[in-house]
């Protein structure tokens, strides 16, 4: 099963990803991430039952994830919900 | 006849510790020391040594303890500002609540971790102040569904963005319940009511690392004060250190979980908690708390508390003296000593 998840942390050799639509926590080691992977990068994986096989970057989703949060962020510092 | 004597002999102590000094190098001549009370859900204020105490409880039989916990009304801080420590599983949660009626929320754990529950067994139906001190989902998760579920006025982080669902799910919750966002940096101060929180870090967000720009916050009521420090690493701590920021503190909330990535002996040494609270999921799978930190913590004295083995912890004060209370089991003690740490 190929799905979307994103790097929400790390917590020392531990990788904690938020996984697909409902955000199931998922850990794994971080040692079986893509080289270079931060915090809130997005990936593709692909699962057997709970167990990692493959995680590839996925920089698309990060740019995308990362603009909609910056304008978000900006409107609310606008106070564009107080209006 | 021996238990009558026993208690008034606690009694004489109560009194004792509203007069006694601090111990801990606060300036103040009347802030209690708090022992757990093993078997009840209440805590005992002992004067002087912090060391003693749970040898003293944890050697009377049960019945004891509960007559002790029956006379802790008579120490019980009027017209009380109250933090709660909130057992969120592997996560943070702190709620505050003022003397005069104000409602600050700092962290909320991860989605249905028990926050939400937790405001809503206390009949909490709106929330004055909202602080998420980084992005992590440990700490933003459960702030989702309190902005989801009841008025919040305000919420304060530090400005860095995590392109994660939890993190826009946040920002939407801000913008759908038409929240004031502030953002707030080191030498900030943030009002709510009666209360004054003085933002120690980060100076700006900068770098990859969420934890290492979390909101730091100091609240200083009366003599009592309190040092929130999220997920700080120790970078934040040299850097709080060198702005002069790491000063004593009586209630420390440890930063990260008690991992070893924060509490560096060297900001302890300058804090000096009296009591040191941390967060964390019982059996968590990162193994917090380090028992490294745990001797760093207790080397400088500090009674420790952690909501893994305490469950939710309170702790009341009226500016002068305070009480720990605790859900569940006894003050922690370090595992073992590390040969590094230096006494």
């Amino acid at each position: 099963m190929k799905i979307k998840a994103v790097i929400d942390r790390f917590e020392g050799i531990t990788a904690v990803l938020n996984m697909g639509e409902d955000e199931r926590q998922m850990e794994v080691p971080r040692a079986a991430l893509p080289k270079g992977c931060k915090e809130g990068d997005w990936l593709q994986v692909e699962l057997d039952d709970e167990k990692l096989l493959k995680a590839e970057p996925d920089p698309v989703e990060t740019a995308r994830a990362r603009k909609r949060s910056e304008d978000k962020m900006a409107a609310l510092l606008r106070g564009d919900q107080l209006k | 006849m021996n238990r009558i004597k026993y208690l008034t002999v606690l009694m004489l102590l109560c009194l004792l510790a509203a007069c006694a000094p601090a111990g801990n190098g606060i300036q103040t001549a009347t802030v209690g020391t708090l022992t757990a009370v093993p078997g009840s859900t209440s805590t005992q204020i002992l004067p002087g040594s912090t060391t003693a105490s749970p040898s003293l409880t944890n050697t009377q039989p049960p019945e004891v303890f509960t007559a002790i916990a029956n006379l802790t009304p008579t120490v019980t801080p009027a017209a009380s500002l109250k933090v709660y420590f909130v057992d969120v599983g592997q996560g943070d949660s702190i709620l505050i609540l003022s003397p005069d009626g104000k409602i600050v929320l700092i962290d909320g754990g991860e989605a249905d971790s028990g926050c939400l529950p937790f405001l809503k067994s206390l009949g909490i139906t709106h929330i004055d102040l909202m602080v998420a001190t980084h992005p992590h989902s440990d700490h933003i998760g459960g702030l989702v569904q309190v902005l989801t579920a009841m008025p919040v006025a305000r919420v304060v982080t530090n400005g860095q963005i995590s392109p994660t669902a939890s993190f826009e799910h946040f920002l939407d919750g801000i913008a759908n319940e038409k929240a004031v966002l502030i953002i707030a940096k080191q030498g900030d101060t943030i009002s709510e009511g009666q209360l004054s929180f003085t933002v120690l870090s980060p100076v700006n967000t900068s770098g990859d690392d969420l934890n290492h720009n979390s909101l730091v916050l100091r609240l200083v009521y009366g003599q009592v004060s309190f040092l929130f420090m999220g997920d700080a690493d120790q970078a934040a701590e040299a850097g709080m250190i060198a702005a002069g920021l790491a000063v004593p503190t009586t209630i420390l909330k440890v930063g990260h979980h008690g991992s070893e990535y924060s509490s560096s002996p060297a900001f302890l040494a300058l804090v000096r908690p009296a009591v040191a609270i941390y967060t964390a999921g019982t059996g968590n799978d990162y193994g917090f708390p380090k028992p490294v930190t745990l001797a760093n913590l207790a080397a400088v004295g500090a009674q420790i508390y952690g909501t893994d083995v305490n469950g939710t912890i309170s702790v009341t004060t009226d500016g002068q003296i305070y009480r720990v209370d605790i859900e569940k089991g006894t003050t922690r003690m370090p595992v073992l000593l590390l040969p590094s740490v230096t006494p």
